[in-house]
């Protein structure tokens, strides 16, 4: 149980320490042995995954010359060959096995990083984000948990970034794009929808039997990345000619976003990131609005429009929360 | 495991607790939790709010000639208003125009204030003047995290105090001659002042964390709760206040020695999230969790090392921590 209904109890009802004290126990609310060594374990167990995936990305841009560039792949490749025996020693949904996949991830990038350093391929930074996620998305299918999907999304993400930032449009096997002439803002746009998608099939998978795959801070997680991109195009495509298609594309993509929370009733989670991304994006088109005449005047309309809407905000999204969870309890109790 | 209010009550009722409802029942939203999100949001908002009407006042005040008590009177009246709207937002159980105005009002007021009472002290605003201000933002701080009734500006104050009270002690004994600013005189002299610094606030809310049912059953859960948020994400980020300034724009490598403390950091952060973890807040959990990764990131940059003796380090720590995982969970099985 949470604590504020807990503070909630304890404050109607009156109770003395010794009650709120058997409250707290009895609710699970405070860790008891057992929950303090999960906790300490899985502590443990991310701050060793992270640090070993650290040491492999340091150990190749050390670029160590003592060691032959043999001996370098042999070493990346028995890092991998190493994740996978313990995957298939402690398969998923065990821990380590999990952890296991989840580090081959990254030190996959490793080894293409090292291939890309021995040979210099030529390869644009994107190129090697691309093949990293492609070569390692069995590894994340294989996982079957949400840390694997999310280091592999921020994996996509970057290489997205990464090639909206240099790709040459027009040349080479993206000649195809150009006939839109897209520019920057189209771009981040692109990448938003990429994340949009991903985010619902996600969601989609909840309480299914992939469901595993996809806990729910995963979707919130694709969804910051989402309106984060959107959010950017919005700014990039103000001022230029294609801010009425960028910025009424990202209207309609919020709408559905909305439109998906308001009948899934369950988190509030993506009207909060709808209502931060247009908060900013309005803003930003009033301050331009105001821009020529900017005074005292001004200053405070912007000062109102901030505090107007973000009230507006707070409003509506506990009013969501406050319904949602009553009824989320109500079914819990005919349950 | 009790899921609901009426089961809550209905067992300690079963377990011979005497039951008395209180009479006046308080509105619901001090007690509702608010999703951790929507205070990011409604914060953030706030802020941006705050310096917009921050800016509003400088610029009505820059056509007078009052100068810094001018706006001194117009940070305190601002003050007031605020804590006069969040009073009534609270009558009023949620009214979020009110307190989304206030936390704006508050923010613009404490800048505003302090500014005043800046300019009065030194026109020129000039380091010597850091300690001083710093001790009154830490009481300005601790009063309107005590006063103000409304949870996320409690949290935010005492996030607040706490980094005014690193910037006080650091200020005022760090500095001296022919060193540069915010270098310690000694490693010594830096660590001792870290620690007066950190462990004090650390052991407030241990005490906190280890006195919960005392502080719920006497009522006073609406102030303590975001007073102990506040202390969390200051344990977990506020500690860079008292990292030296070269660590924070730079690798270490020209201050020989300063390198490993950011480590102090990451403790700090790791003490915090077992903190966040005992009040069973995964937010700021995550929080904790996010800033420990940070400070260690920061630590490999600092060190003055090859790429290849930080891979062993990290390796070998790596190949520690999993191997107490492994340790924990054995000894967890039935």
């Amino acid at each position: 149980m949470k604590r504020a209904l807990i503070d909630r109890v304890a404050r109607d009802w009156r109770l003395d320490e010794a009650a709120v004290a058997v409250a707290l126990e009895a609710t699970g609310a405070r860790p008891g042995r057992d929950d303090w060594r999960r906790f300490l374990s899985r502590l443990a167990l991310g701050a060793g995954v992270a640090s070993l995936a650290a040491a492999a990305i340091m150990f190749i841009a050390a670029n160590w010359q003592s060691l032959a560039v043999v001996g370098r792949f042999a070493l990346a490749h028995a890092a991998i060959v190493a994740c996978a025996g313990v995957a298939f020693w402690r398969p998923p949904p065990h821990a380590m096995g999990r952890a296991a996949l989840a580090l081959a991830i990254v030190v996959s990038g490793a080894l293409l990083a090292l291939y890309g350093q021995a040979y210099q391929t030529g390869a644009d930074l994107y190129e090697l984000f691309f093949a990293w996620a492609g070569l390692t998305v069995v590894f994340a299918i294989a996982a079957a948990s949400g840390a694997a999907w999310a280091i592999w999304w921020c994996v996509l993400n970057v290489g997205l970034a990464l090639f909206a930032g240099t790709v040459p449009f027009g040349r080479g096997m993206w000649w195809w794009i150009d006939r839109w002439h897209p520019g920057s803002a189209e771009a981040c746009l692109a990448i938003a929808a990429i994340d949009f998608a991903a985010a619902a099939g996600f969601a989609r998978l909840h309480g299914t039997s992939l469901s595993a795959h996809a806990p729910r801070w995963l979707s919130r997680l694709l969804l910051a990345f989402a309106f984060g991109y959107g959010t950017a195009a919005c700014l990039l495509a103000l001022g230029e000619a294609p801010a009425p298609v960028v910025i009424g594309t990202f209207a309609v993509l919020s709408i559905a976003v909305g439109g998906l929370a308001l009948r899934a009733r369950s988190d509030v989670f993506p009207l909060a990131a709808i209502a931060g991304a247009w908060i900013v994006v309005t803003t930003v088109l009033l301050a331009r609005a105001l821009e020529r005449g900017m005074s005292e005047g001004g200053i405070f309309l912007l000062a109102l429009w901030v505090i107007g809407t973000s009230s507006a905000t707070g409003f509506a999204l506990m009013h969501w929360v406050r319904a949602w969870r009553v009824e989320e309890e109500s079914g819990e109790a005919t349950a | 495991m009790i899921a609901t209010p009426q089961d809550l009550v209905q067992a300690l009722q079963a377990r011979g607790f005497a039951l008395h409802p209180a009479s006046a029942q308080a509105p619901a939203e001090e007690t509702s939790e608010r999703p951790w999100f929507v205070s990011l949001l409604l914060g953030a908002a706030g802020w941006a709010a705050g310096i917009f009407v921050l800016i509003f006042v400088g610029m009505t005040f820059a056509r007078g000639s009052n100068g810094g008590a001018g706006i001194l009177v117009a940070g305190l009246v601002l003050l007031a208003m605020a804590y006069g709207l969040f009073w009534a937002a609270g009558r009023a159980g949620f009214a979020a125009f009110a307190s989304q105005a206030a936390l704006a009002l508050s923010i613009a007021g404490q800048f505003a204030t302090l500014f005043g009472l800046a300019e009065s002290i030194d026109r020129n605003l000039s380091m010597r003047a850091v300690p001083t201000l710093a001790a009154i933002a830490l009481a300005m701080q601790v009063i309107l995290a005590a006063v103000m009734p409304n949870r996320l500006h409690r949290t935010m104050s005492t996030l607040f105090a706490c980094i005014a009270w690193a910037v006080a002690l650091r200020f005022s004994t760090w500095d001296r001659a022919g060193v540069p600013a915010g270098i310690p005189a000694s490693a010594v002299t830096g660590l001792s002042i870290w620690l007066a610094t950190w462990l004090p606030l650390a052991g407030l809310l241990f005490v906190i964390v280890r006195r919960e049912p005392m502080w719920i059953a006497r009522g006073f859960a609406p102030m303590v709760r975001p007073i102990a948020a506040g202390l969390v994400v200051a344990l977990a980020l506020g500690t860079l206040a008292s990292e030296p300034w070269a660590l924070l724009v730079g690798p270490g490598s020209a201050h020989g020695g300063l390198a490993p403390w950011p480590l102090l950091s990451a403790l700090a952060a790791l003490a915090a999230l077992i903190a966040a973890f005992a009040l069973g807040n995964l937010g700021l959990a995550a929080v904790c969790i996010a800033a420990a990764i940070g400070h260690v990131f920061h630590l490999y940059y600092s060190l003055e090392a090859t790429l290849l003796a930080k891979a062993a380090t990290l390796a070998v720590v790596g190949a520690g921590c999993l191997a107490a995982a492994w340790l924990t969970k054995t000894r967890s099985a039935p």
